[in-house]
């Protein structure tokens, strides 16, 4: 069995042990710190900052709005940085927040962040809201240029710029300027009526040798190597002076099979914003820059895929989604994500198929065959399904299933009929199966009977939704075909 | 402007001078006191006097018993007539698998010799095309209404199975609803067929019991010298399925002199064995008639009307207080059926294509056939011309009736075949206008509109002489259209 528990343990005593090392390195173990490693939030994501002279602890977590301002009150954080902190998390919910925790020499304040991921206007229209001058807000507009979301947002505390200072972040263009290493965040600080932004950028795969000939970094980048070597994916900030941070993310509670730092693609996240608010163009900018940041990045290419098929560019598009599901056979269109796994899929049907040869009950072959259905085993499913129905004939749930099934199966009629007999027996079955095959029976006709542009671009869309990409790519080229012979 | 009462309302004394009023045009019931019945019994209406703060008046409006002066009632009759026989998106698409039946019961309109033809391969492939043909130059159709008829359909079960398979796929491909319903003698529909018919497409049945088993087995028996009884085997057969199986069953129930005072013990039969209550299982009452020449031998058997319409009222109470029927209402344009409905067909064994389910068993009765689509399409045959003219606004007797948005003329064949019907059952008017106050007294009291005490039931019944200033005879239906091939 896997005990978490105990593994959260471990690590975070190890992380412990870590910053120990470093304290020693560093001349000694600041208290603020100390006190933060008794926060259960080092059980939900640590950040390590190695700086020449200092270190930095970050604790974060999804939505851990409580957790961390009690931490930050408890660190003495001021009150604005505090509230501004709630006011942006009751805004946005659901983010992954962190605090950023200073040593007290470091003679800086503690900061508070969230991976915004917004749209600027809506960032821009909550800093009018709160106070900040309009004056600064049009002087960020100019900074941020095209850019159309803000990816991250800090607050923090400084004197001498007139008291709270935010940070704004935004994924660079990776492909624009020379081919040469390009960072891949930018960051601009202003208070409420003064912007000095201080661009700072931020680099991706760091590495420790990045760092080992800058002025007073051949130790720190040594012990860094020794204590995390290339475990960890790891950001090289440079400031516009000059002066260097490693930041290692250390820990991630969502670390898994399906979710790592270490391969995280941001510009992904920014370019599905993107859609979400319209900018189609943009988004596909976005997919080719994670492409940049990521060559090999299935995702990227299935999503740069359907970026180009909303433009219109349906030919183009299905041939990345293809090349996609070339690379992984289990990627899906994006118009819904019909067939979302399902955990522990196999350990579920190792058991019903025990519990089937002590009995053969019909919902246990139903259950099983939508296991089947949801690791994409749809010959298996329909075997299922069917000889639950051959044990209880008038099984409305298995019927409706089977005709999700014959629709994946691209059995078009078969499922309009099992579906019909799903509604005959029980009115209240689901009927998303029956419309969806109906409406691909419909535009196949459609298709056949008045085959034109538009037909086979709406078949092809429905049977990218349906993750058939052949087939959508054999429309989208028929389309293509109509179109040339139009345009003669 | 000025007011009129609706030329279509129709008024069910009650006791202490309160009323209950129905609008056969509107279908809307009221119970009135006295004072309503009053304000109603003006016949016209000043807007300024009557109706100036008046809720009463305003619900006469609203619900169609009053109506502006110089309203052409017969006018909106007709347009609403005309938009329910020609509605686009359904059609009746019926096939006789067989015109053999295993009973021999000597009422069947069809006659006793009927014919023991399968319908060939070759002939369903036609019926496919012609369902193919029609799908595709009528896109306007949406729903199918399959129904299986004979003879008894489930002599050729296969047929049916096969042309099921078929026809669905084609439904299915078109994006049109079909659904089945079946004719049958229920002798043969066992469990297992019952599931099978279910699955391809048959969501209700009309079995016929005439009685109790006593009564039904007398008239409805096998075919066979035997003569054995069936009613034990369809009762047998609907226990076994009617619990699991989600087909609807429609008992009918054939009515007439011989068996008129057993109908009783058939609905106590049917309690007795748990059918009451089940909302897939009901019951309705028909009148056995002498329609065409098959059925003339039992002309002195069947029950005159009026008397027939007493008999209904009263086993429809009786069977709805034992859970085996719905309330009744009275109906709108019963006479819009197969016959008139324009894309409506009945297929038979042979390939002949009839409109009427009254005519399959009588070829020169056909209006073309599955072997040439386009000619039945055309609607060029004089057969088919008798029903697509037939206009029962042009029938003085119907057209000046209280019940004509009810009725239309009921029957159609009774009128382009006038001369094949016998006896009593000329006349075309259905039972509603011999018993029509019965049934809207029952609807209101099992409703808690009215109570027992709030009638006397001598004085609601129909007086259907009330209801049009003139009745259809025999001598008024002689002079209706005669067949052109007659």
């Amino acid at each position: 069995m896997h005990d978490f528990k105990v593994e959260k343990m471990e690590n975070s005593i190890k992380i412990k042990a870590e910053i120990e090392a470093l304290g020693r390195h560093y001349g000694n173990v600041d208290a603020n710190l100390l006190q933060a490693l008794d926060s259960p939030l080092m059980n939900e994501y640590v950040e390590i900052v190695l700086c020449a002279d200092h270190f930095e602890l970050v604790l974060g977590g999804l939505d851990k709005v409580d957790e961390l301002v009690e931490l930050a009150r408890s660190q003495g954080f001021e009150e604005d940085v505090v509230s501004m902190f709630q006011a942006f998390a009751a805004q946005f919910s659901g983010k992954m927040l962190y605090t950023k925790l200073m040593p007290e020499r470091a003679n800086e304040p503690g900061s508070m962040y969230f991976v915004s991921v917004e749209p600027w206007t809506d960032v821009i229209a909550f800093l009018a809201a709160h106070s900040f001058s309009p004056a600064v807000l049009t002087q960020l507009e100019a900074a941020i240029g095209k850019s159309k979301i803000c990816f991250l947002l800090g607050f923090s505390f400084d004197p001498d710029r007139g008291g709270l200072v935010v940070k704004a972040y935004h994924l660079h263009d990776l492909l624009a300027g020379d081919a040469g290493r390009q960072p891949f965040l930018v960051s601009y600080r202003f208070g409420r009526n003064v912007f000095d932004p201080r661009p700072k950028l931020y680099y991706a795969k760091a590495k420790w040798s990045d760092f080992s000939a800058q002025p007073g970094w051949t130790e720190v980048a040594a012990l860094g190597d020794q204590l995390f070597a290339d475990r960890y994916e790891m950001l090289q900030g440079v400031s516009e002076s000059g002066k260097q941070k490693a930041y290692v993310f250390r820990h991630d509670i969502r670390e898994s099979e399906n979710f790592s730092l270490k391969s995280y693609n941001y510009y992904v996240e920014e370019g599905n914003r993107l859609i979400i608010a319209g900018f189609l163009a943009l988004s596909e900018q976005a997919f080719r820059n994670a492409l940049a940041f990521s060559p090999g990045d299935i995702d990227a290419l299935n999503r740069l895929g359907y970026a180009c098929l909303m433009q219109g560019r349906y030919v183009e598009g299905i041939g990345y989604a293809r090349q996609a599901k070339a690379m992984n056979p289990n990627v899906t269109n994006l118009i819904w994500l019909w067939s979302n796994p399902i955990a522990e899929q196999d350990a579920e049907i190792a058991r019903l198929t025990a519990e089937i040869e002590v009995e053969p009950h019909p919902e246990r072959y139903n259950a099983r065959g939508i296991y089947h259905f949801h690791k994409r085993e749809y010959e298996a499913a329909k075997e299922d399904l069917l000889k639950a129905i051959e044990l209880e004939p008038f099984y409305s749930e298995a019927y409706n299933n089977l005709g999700g099934t014959y629709i994946k199966l691209g059995e078009f009629v078969e499922a309009v009929k099992s579906c019909t007999i799903a509604h005959s027996i029980n009115t209240a079955t689901n009927g998303s199966n029956i419309v969806m095959a109906r409406e691909a029976l419909r535009l196949i006709v459609d298709s056949e009977q008045r085959p034109s542009e538009a037909s086979f671009i709406a078949l092809g869309k429905y049977y990218y939704q349906l993750d058939f990409f052949d087939e959508a790519e054999q429309c989208f080229l028929k389309a293509r075909d109509f179109a040339r012979v139009s345009l003669t | 402007m000025n007011y009129q009462a609706s030329i279509y309302n129709i008024k069910v004394p009650l006791l202490h001078g309160k009323q209950l009023l129905y609008n056969s045009l509107s279908r809307a019931l009221v119970h009135l006191d006295p004072e309503d019945v009053e304000k109603l019994a003006q016949g016209s209406f000043e807007s300024g006097n009557q109706f100036a703060g008046d809720a009463t008046m305003h619900y006469f409006l609203n619900q169609g018993f009053v109506l502006p002066e110089g309203t052409d009632e017969k006018g909106v009759v007709q347009k609403m007539y005309m938009d329910a026989r020609y509605e686009p998106n359904t059609v009746n698409f019926i096939v006789c698998s067989t015109l053999a039946c295993n009973f021999g019961c000597d009422y069947c309109f069809q006659g006793m010799d009927k014919p023991l033809e399968t319908m060939k391969k070759n002939v369903q492939d036609k019926i496919v095309e012609l369902y193919e043909k029609l799908l595709a130059s009528r896109p306007e159709v949406k729903n199918i209404n399959m129904v299986w008829y004979g003879g008894e359909p489930l002599m050729r079960k296969q047929v049916i199975y096969d042309l099921a398979d078929r026809l669905i796929d084609i439904s299915a491909r078109a994006g049109v609803n079909y659904q089945a319903m079946m004719v049958s003698n229920g002798f043969m529909m066992t469990k297992d067929v019952a599931q099978k018919l279910f699955l391809k497409g048959l969501r209700t049945v009309q079995i016929t019991l005439d009685g109790s088993e006593e009564f039904h087995d007398s008239r409805r028996h096998l075919l066979s010298e035997s003569k054995k009884g069936t009613y034990w085997k369809i009762m047998k057969n609907l226990k076994e399925w009617i619990d699991t199986v989600p087909i609807g069953v429609n008992i009918r129930v054939n009515i007439d002199e011989r068996n008129k005072d057993a109908i009783v013990h058939l609905i106590d039969d049917l309690v007795d064995r748990g059918l009451s209550g089940r909302r897939n299982f009901k019951l309705y009452f028909s009148p056995v008639e002498t329609n065409t020449t098959g059925c003339h031998n039992v002309a002195d058997q069947t029950m005159k009307k009026l008397e027939y319409g007493k008999l209904e009222a009263f086993l429809y109470r009786y069977a709805f207080e034992r859970g085996l029927v719905d309330l009744p209402y009275p109906p709108r344009f019963l006479g819009i059926c197969s016959a008139l409905r324009p894309n409506d067909y009945i297929m038979v064994p042979n390939g002949d294509v009839h409109k009427c389910w009254d005519t399959v068993s009588f070829p020169e009765k056909r209006v073309g056939s599955v072997f040439d689509t386009d000619a039945l399409f055309l609607k060029g045959d004089p057969n088919h011309q008798l029903w697509e003219t037939f206009d029962p606004f042009q029938n003085e007797i119907c057209s000046s009736c209280k019940i004509l948005p009810n009725c239309t003329s009921y029957c159609a064949h009774k009128f382009v075949y006038a001369h094949d019907s016998l006896g009593d059952s000329v006349l075309p008017c259905p039972s509603i206008k011999y018993s029509l106050n019965e049934r809207l007294v029952l609807r209101a009291e099992k409703e808690g509109f009215i109570s027992r005490e709030d009638y006397d039931a001598e004085m609601i019944k129909t007086n259907p002489y009330e209801l049009t200033p003139r009745m259809h005879t025999e001598e008024s239906m002689k002079q209706v259209r005669i067949p052109v091939n007659a």
